[in-house]
Formats: C-alpha cells, structure tokens, sequence
C-alpha cells in the first residue's frame, strides 16, 4: 500500500495525472495588458510613432477583452475593441461555449506585431501577430485540455473615434 | 524487491495512462477547408465526450466509443486552429486540426475619399480584401483588376496579386468634375464604388460692387477652377470691407455658381473677396451713396 502511494505520489510529481478540476484564477487586473511588441510596419503609408502606440496598447486591450470574454464567457467584454466579422464570431462562440458550460482560460506569453499593410488613406491596417499564450479548456469545473500553442494571426485593424478596433482575427499556419 | 516493485507500479500507471490517451484518440485530418464535413473514427468501446474547440464554433456531444463523429459543414466554417477533445469518464484526449480558408468569393473594398478634387495626383486609395465565402481572409494569392470609368474614359490597372488577402492601388483623379466609378473585380466577383470629383480651389475669383440703397450689393462672377469647372455650391466666399469704421467681414457660401452678398455703406471703403487660399480682386467704393 505504502509502495503504491509513493508510485502515485511520484506520477503525480512527473505530472502524468493530470488534475479533474481546476480552480480558475482570479481576474487579471485591468493594468496587466498582454506584453505587445511592435517590429516593423511595410507601408505604404508612414506609420506615426503615436499610431504605432495606439496599436500597441489598443491590441494589447482587444486580447486583454477577448481573453476575459472567452474565460467569462460574456460577450459584451468585446464591444471596446472588436468590430465587424471578428466581433460576430468571436460573440458567437462565447455564446455557444456559454450555452453548454465551456470556458477557457488565456495565459498570454505576448504578442510580436508587424504592420503588413497600412493603407494609404490610413483607413486599415493589417497585422501579423506572432504570438505564444496557454490555453486551458473547461467543462465547468474540470479541466479537459491545457495546450501551449505558438501560432500566427493576421488581423485587420480599422480606426474608430479614439482607438483601433480589430476587424478581422485569423490565425494561419506559420511557415 | 521494493525498486522493483516501485518500477513496476509505476511502468503500470503509465501504461494504463497511455491505453486511455491512445483509446480516446481521435482521428482527423491535419488540414481541413472551410465549410468542409467531417467524419472522425474513434476507437473502444463506452460512452464519451466530443468536444469541438474553434475560433468561429464551440459544441459538445455524447457519442460511443467505435462510433464515428459527424462535423457538419457549419462547424468549420471559419479558418484556424481547432482542437477535438474526447473524454471519458476520467481522462480527456486532444487532437488539433486547421481550417483552412477557401479561394475568394467575396471582395470588401474601401474607396477613400468620397470627394476629390480634379487633378491630384494618387488622389484616391482603392484597397480590396478578399475574403472566401465564410468570411475568412482568402490567403491564396489571386488577381484583382481595378477601374476606373468616368463618363468619358474607363482605365484598367494591370490585375494586382493579393497579399495575405489584400491588394490595394492609387488612382490620380480625373480633370473633369463629375462622378467616378471604381470598380474592383476578381474573376466574375466585382465591387463598385462611386467618388464624386470636384473642382479645384476657384480660379481668378471676380467679385462687383454696386451701390443699391444704403448698401452695397456684392456678387462674385460664376465661381470656377483653372480648367474651367464649376466651384460646388457650398464652398464659402469671403468678402471684406475696409472703411473708416474698420474691418468688416461676410462668409457667404456659393449658390448656383455665383456668391452674393450686402454689405452697409459707410463711405468709401476698400472690398476684396478670397475663398480658401485664393485671394481675388480689390474694388474701391468711394464717394456718396
């Protein structure tokens, strides 16, 4: 019995068990915006230093949104940073996951941002984020899948009164 | 004895965690397009979990373990990574596929601005997004063909590969005032958008004075650019008097190509008349009224 326990005791240490239920962590606080680091922009049009912030911090706070949305499963989170085709799908499946008790848990590692196009009348800009976070699915309280994924967006970004909205998010196989 | 039976414990733990990663599998394809249906072969036996996780679509659904899982077109409509979760009872297996976007069948286009004036050079940005029927950006590079028709010319750019879903031109506007219709078309897809071009800032603007009553009655001539286009109605005329009480200003916008006014008189006085940068002529109103 005792050997058996130790057995268990060191599966559990090598993580071969992994845990039924998890306790979701607390919401993260309004400051800590997902680390977003601006490389390049291609043009055409000039990129002003203070558009380039706005970028930065404002799809810092769609993630941010998206992440609470996807974890909350509330919807409406995605009205200050989502507009268009990304705001309805990404609305459909928090209702959808909502609907049967799905939720899931965002741990952003950071985002690295290249402007791929910025039109010349500074109407739209389409982005490539290449981006690391982790990502645990849950079934109320348990725990089905914790991924580590590395993947790659392309994002079209569009301007509003005061700030860019994300129009479009679609990751792509990177190459 | 105690190692070995440890080791024993512990080869048998993760074996029986192995049989039920390998038992919950799920198999599907790597790649999948858009609005594709799939079937996934499972394997055992027992009742189990089917989770769908996606960018567009999230669903759960019992199923038997041996049975196949239907995915309808409808759940993978939209493009990215997608993970297919089966559990049982107490473990849960995952297998990631993508979706990947179809060929374009839709075209966003923005045309910017709506007015332009005559004669500018890459006056107007044209930029076209091609997306594929479930509203994914079409990453395959495609042509798209740009024109611009007017009442008398259509001029086609040569057709622009898209970028990452993306293919944008400039266009210099045209010398005549009137209506512009860019096109953008891919294959049988096409998208239309109407700029109206205007005429430049007014050209030797003239403006009379006579003296009616009190007044004067100030009137430009018919208000029209360099090539000989009417200024819009709207566009602001200022005119300005100088006299022995002082500076006085009237902004009277254009109607039916020509601005007027009335203005007190108070003596002679100095009138000139500007709209923009533009700066017309001077005229002297002296003696009585």
């Amino acid at each position: 019995m005792r050997l058996f326990a130790n057995a268990a005791a060191i599966l559990l240490g090598f993580g071969l068990w992994a845990p039924k239920t998890a306790v979701v962590s607390s919401l993260p606080a309004p400051s800590s915006l997902p680390r977003v680091d601006f490389i390049v922009s291609r043009g055409p049009r000039d990129m002003e230093e203070l558009t380039r912030q706005k970028i930065v911090h404002d799809y810092a706070e769609a993630w941010q949104t998206l992440a609470l949305g996807l974890e909350q499963n509330r919807a409406e989170l995605l009205n200050g940073y989502f507009t268009g085709f990304a705001k309805q799908e990404f609305g459909q499946t928090i209702a959808e996951q909502g609907g049967i008790g799905i939720h899931r848990h965002y741990v952003d590692h950071g985002h690295r941002l290249q402007a791929l196009f910025y039109s010349p009348d500074g109407g739209v800009m389409q982005l490539q984020d290449d981006t690391e976070y982790e990502v645990q699915v849950f079934d109320g309280a348990r725990l089905l899948h914790v991924g580590k994924v590395s993947v790659r967006f392309l994002v079209l970004m569009t301007p509003a009164a005061d700030r860019w909205m994300v129009r479009l998010m679609q990751s792509v196989p990177a190459t | 004895m105690r190692n070995l039976c440890c080791t024993f414990l512990l080869c048998s733990a993760f074996v029986a965690v192995s049989q039920a990663q390998t038992t919950l599998a799920l198999h599907l394809p790597a790649n999948v397009s858009a609005g594709e249906a799939l079937v996934v072969s499972s394997s055992g036996t027992g009742s189990r979990t089917f989770y769908l996780i996606g960018p567009g679509h999230v669903a759960k659904r019992r199923f038997l373990a041996g049975d196949s899982i239907q995915i309808s077109p409808d759940e993978t409509a939209i493009a990215g990574s997608y993970q297919a979760i089966a559990c049982n009872g107490q473990e849960c297996a995952a297998t990631d596929f993508y979706v990947t976007p179809n060929r374009g069948a839709e075209l966003v286009f923005l045309v910017h601005p709506s007015r332009v004036p005559v004669g500018k050079l890459d006056a107007i940005s044209a930029v076209t997004v091609v997306m594929d029927r479930f509203h994914n950006l079409a990453l395959q590079p495609e042509g798209v063909t740009f024109r611009a028709i007017t009442r008398e010319t259509a001029v086609s750019s040569p057709p622009q590969t898209t970028r990452n879903g993306v293919a944008w031109t400039r266009l210099n506007s045209g010398l005549e005032d009137g209506t512009v219709q860019i096109d953008a078309s891919l294959g049988q897809l096409s998208e239309r958008r109407v700029v109206q071009q205007v005429s430049a800032e007014p050209c030797k603007l003239h403006a009379s004075a006579e003296h009616k009553g009190g007044r004067i009655v100030l009137q430009t001539d018919p208000v029209r650019d360099c090539r000989g286009n009417a200024v819009p109605d709207g566009t602001i005329v200022t005119f300005t008097k100088l006299d022995k009480l002082g500076t006085t200003t009237v902004d009277a916008p254009i109607k039916k190509g020509v601005a007027r006014t009335e203005m007190g008189f108070a003596g002679p006085a100095t009138i000139s008349v500007a709209s923009g940068v533009v700066a017309g002529n001077e005229t002297y109103m002296g003696g009585s009224r």
